[in-house]
């Protein structure tokens, strides 16, 4: 049917295209309503049933998200795509476009029963994820020159309903109501589903729901008291997950990387504390590790059960997993005055044995003699000469690395000193300066990311992060080497009490600094672990070991994977020789031994070692994964596969295991089998570049070319840049004081010009 | 029937009239407030808030939010001032509470909150803070005597939330 008359001749006229311009300038320049977005909440939280129907209920929350929906989307900044609403970061919700956040029912609906819970939340991490001065700098930072959207990026976790509502935009409609509860109860207890593990807030929530109906649908929003009190277990349905109780849960958040609609260049991991999970000896997943533990998730340390104090429904047998999260931020409670949160943080960081210091060796440089372990061998000191000491501190109970996370912000750091009887100082390494800052020459287990500039990137101002200088963090079980260097005053009178210590501040000075201004009160300091001895101007004869002390064996031990990591492979041999004399019996001796050996690259010893470790137990992974890499050279591919083929029946979810066995099945051009190795390998690690670029091999191969192409571009954003190293370079070249923080071997001393002492200390 | 010539004269005409009476509001210019969005006001205040901007001295930025319920009228109030000396600065400030400020904690790097003793309002309250070299003056008020969402307490509440909102934003 065509179009005649009079509305023909509008259609066409430019009287009316005029018409339309300024009806349509109208609409985009006459000032917005805003959105009310509390619509779904009730002040009361009506005691008496709701007479809406499960049906009722549901259509009503779907009008009400549409409604939402049509005020919020056309001024929504759709700047990575219209189905992108929390693109740099990941975050997702059930269901078309934005959640209203009136449909989060508050916390304090949730702790009106959950009483315990909410007190405890309240002072919690998690409740000011979002809030905190910490966390609005950095994050202020980035809107201001990059523009809020980005910001999606840090909030999909830090204030997810913000994300999810739409907030997160120019000029935003949204009441921001919810950013003093950040993660608040119903965004946790709304999740669904989870993405991978690739973190950046890889879940899908749920309309949070306080009820599930009859038939197992969720019934969105508030539910009245008498409701969920009638049906306890379908309140439970609602709000619990078995996903809840597991690290991935964790990982949604715990995890984090830089992609490039963040940068601009290119993906960047940031924080991997699920991935030090995994990797160390409490997920049982990987049979690499130096020591074997029980089995233990984040929230086997995180949120232990303990006895509630207040009326807690969720609590079983009296305890309830805690909602305090301790863990090792000082700052939040500190600010906020949160004294209890803060006596618990403290408490934590103390308790667990987590870490290990070992005044484990004194080498005499004068004489060139090495006593080790201390305490266990006799000695003696003389006045004028000069000795160096080697502490050995041990990541043995942490279930990721030491700093985890923001290693660019949070401070841990050896204090070493030396003291006459007099109390005077002969030698102080990782003290306080007055004006709040950490002697720059400390050994700290922080790392120093830098942009294209070689400048460190201060301020948190993750976009520019284009390399890591140097990165001294201790990953989960292992050691490391920290060498204090020092003469003896010739008129020294006395014994001499040196005491290490490991010391941990939230935050960093300067980070502090930039936030507050100079004139803020000093953050707390807490000691972690720490030990002294007492050394004698004379003889020394051995000492008890003191109750927290390793024994020996295990010392050696520790030394040996310090000095593995410190590419110092002949005193690592030594070291671990040390061990399987002690303990002839202990496998892991020799297949350390092996390790080094491999290191070294003296593929025989190593042959021989890891064969004494298979004479002890023949089927034992750890000794079966090394004996494969050692086939694998002497080009013996069917003992190399059946020995990682027996890894991964054992540990299934080895990273490790499964790459070498990709590996071997691709070199033996079973295409088949490679890729349901490297798919396995995607599904633990989906950041795994070994995984991207043999699954783009195998793809082509196969003929699947969209597949191929997708894995090659992800392993070209994913693999290090190869000029990255130049910033870096540029950095410490700029910054001598702390240049040797970067080599693996270095020696800290009492002067101001360092001198490296020669390597092969233990052989001496 | 018309011709076709007489509808598009009114049409013209139609869009004229249109166009000259739309561009006052087309060329008015969206005022938005940097540390507390209307929406969010609006919460506050318990209806759907007006905002106005002003910015009395090149060092100075005011957001007046206000909303009218029949006889009471409900505002807010947000005033930023970039110190130039934070010692000297600050101090007069922080005289504007006087010996009846209530310190506040975890509001910028120091805040207190005080009567208003605004003339003309029923309840009102006033919070004095800094954030860094940023000192901000926030004022909620209410003319209505029993307001049921802006009781004595709950003005003091509200208060705090945006104070902790706009600390947040100039952190």
């Amino acid at each position: 049917m065509s179009t005649k008359g009079p509305i023909r001749h509008l259609a066409s006229s430019p009287a009316t295209m005029v018409f339309l311009a300024v009806l349509t300038a109208g609409v985009l320049f006459a000032p917005r309503a805003h959105v009310q977005a509390q619509a779904a909440q009730s002040a009361e939280y009506q005691d008496a049933p709701d007479a809406r129907t499960a049906d009722q209920k549901i259509a009503d929350q779907e009008r009400d998200r549409r409604e939402f929906n049509a005020k919020v989307s056309p001024s929504y900044n759709y700047a990575f795509g219209k189905d992108n609403i929390s693109t740099p970061g990941n975050a997702a919700v059930e269901g078309p476009g934005f959640v209203q956040p009136g449909a989060f029912p508050t916390a304090e609906y949730c702790g009106h029963c959950h009483q315990e819970a909410y007190h405890q939340w309240r002072q919690a991490l998690h409740s000011n994820s979002f809030r905190t001065p910490f966390y609005r700098t950095s994050v202020n930072i980035l809107i201001n020159t990059k523009g809020i959207e980005f910001a999606r990026h840090c909030d999909s976790c830090h204030n997810p309903v913000a994300v999810l509502s739409g907030g997160l935009t120019e000029d935003s409609l949204v009441d921001r109501k919810m950013d003093t509860d950040g993660l608040t109860c119903t965004t946790c207890h709304s999740i669904q589903k989870l993405q991978s593990t690739a973190g950046n807030g890889g879940f899908i929530m749920g309309v949070p729901a306080a009820l599930v109906d009859e038939k197992g649908r969720r019934i969105p929003g508030e539910a009245s008291y008498a409701d969920i009190m009638a049906h306890l277990d379908r309140h439970s349905k609602a709000v619990m997950q078995d996903i809840y109780h597991k690290p991935e849960f964790c990982a949604a958040c715990h995890k984090a990387n830089l992609p490039n609609p963040l940068n601009g260049y290119k993906f960047i991991p940031a924080f991997s504390a699920y991935d030090d999970w995994q990797n160390s000896k409490f997920s049982q997943r990987n049979p690499l590790t130096f020591y074997q533990a029980d089995f233990t998730t984040c929230q086997g340390c995180h949120m232990k059960r303990a006895p509630n104090v207040l009326p807690e429904p969720g609590a079983k047998n009296g305890t309830f997993a805690t909602h305090s999260w301790p863990a090792g931020n000082t700052a939040v409670p500190f600010y906020y005055g949160f004294d209890e949160q803060l006596a618990k943080t403290i408490a934590f960081l103390k308790a667990g044995n987590y870490l290990n210091v070992d005044l484990f060796a004194l080498n005499k440089v004068d004489e060139g003699k090495m006593i080790a372990p201390l305490g266990s061998e006799p000695f003696s000191l003389t006045s004028g000469e000069t000795v160096q000491t080697l502490v050995v501190i041990q990541n043995k109970n942490i279930g990721h690395s030491l700093i985890p996370e923001v290693r660019d912000l949070y401070e841990a750091w050896v204090e070493f000193t030396v003291k006459q009887a007099d109390g005077k100082e002969i030698y102080h390494s990782g003290f306080i300066k007055p004006n709040g800052m950490l002697d720059e020459r400390a050994h700290s287990f922080t790392n120093r990311p830098v942009n294209t500039g070689g400048t460190f990137v201060d301020n948190h101002k993750v976009w520019t992060i284009h390399s890591v200088a140097y990165d001294n963090t201790v990953p989960a079980g292992r050691s490391v080497l920290v060498r204090y260097q020092f003469t003896i005053p010739k008129d020294a009178s006395g014994p001499l009490t040196v005491t290490a210590r490991v010391n941990y501040r939230h935050l960093r000075q300067s980070y502090l600094n930039n936030i507050f201004g100079e004139d803020h009160p000093a953050y707390p300091i807490v000691e972690l672990a720490t030990r002294t001895r007492v050394l004698n101007i004379g003889k020394n004869d051995p000492t008890p070991a003191s109750p927290d002390d390793n024994p020996d064996w295990m010392r050696w031990n520790n030394a040996g994977i310090a000095y593995l990591d410190q590419l110092q492979y002949i005193d690592s041999i030594h070291a671990f020789a040390q061990v399987v004399k002690l303990r002839p019996d202990y496998a892991d001796g020799y297949i350390n031994v092996g390790i080094a050996n491999i290191e070294w690259e003296k593929y025989a010893s190593a042959r021989a070692e890891i064969k004494k470790a298979l004479q002890l137990y023949p089927n034992y992974a750890r000794a079966l994964y090394y004996m494969s890499l050692l086939e694998r050279r002497a080009g013996h591919s069917d003992a190399e596969l059946a020995d990682l083929t027996e890894v991964v029946r054992q540990f299934p979810q080895s990273r490790d295991a499964r790459r070498e066995l990709g590996i071997t099945y691709y070199q033996r051009d079973d295409d088949a089998h490679a890729l349901e190795q490297f798919q396995a390998l995607q599904g633990i690690d989906p950041d795994d570049v070994a995984a991207h670029y043999n699954l783009s091999l195998l793809y082509r191969r196969m003929g699947m070319m969209d597949k191929a192409r997708e894995q090659a571009a992800l392993f070209a954003t994913k693999k290090t840049d190869p000029l990255a190293p130049t910033y870096s370079l540029a950095f410490l070249r700029d910054h001598p004081e702390i240049i040797t923080e970067s080599v693996p071997w270095h020696v800290h001393t009492d002067n101001s010009t360092e001198e490296a002492m020669p390597p092969r200390e233990l052989q001496r | 029937m018309r011709r076709p010539e007489y509808w598009r004269k009114r049409a013209f005409q139609l869009a004229l009239a249109l166009l000259v009476t739309s561009l006052p509001a087309a060329c008015q210019t969206h005022a938005v407030c940097p540390w507390i969005n209307v929406a969010t006001a609006s919460g506050v205040l318990g209806g759907e808030a007006t905002l106005s901007l002003t910015n009395p001295s090149p060092t100075v930025t005011t957001c007046r939010f206000d909303y009218k319920s029949g006889e009471e009228v409900r505002e807010l109030t947000v005033q930023i001032t970039a110190m130039t000396d934070l010692g000297k600065d600050y101090a007069l400030f922080k005289a504007m509470c006087g010996g009846d400020a209530t310190p506040l904690r975890a509001i910028g790097n120091e805040a207190v909150m005080c009567p208003d003793n605004n003339p003309g309002t029923a309840h009102s309250e006033r919070v004095v803070s800094r954030v860094r070299n940023s000192a901000f003056v926030l004022r909620l008020s209410t003319t209505a005597k029993s307001s049921p969402v802006m009781t004595q307490d709950s003005i003091e509440e509200k208060l705090r939330f945006v104070a902790e909102l706009v600390s947040g934003n100039l952190f």
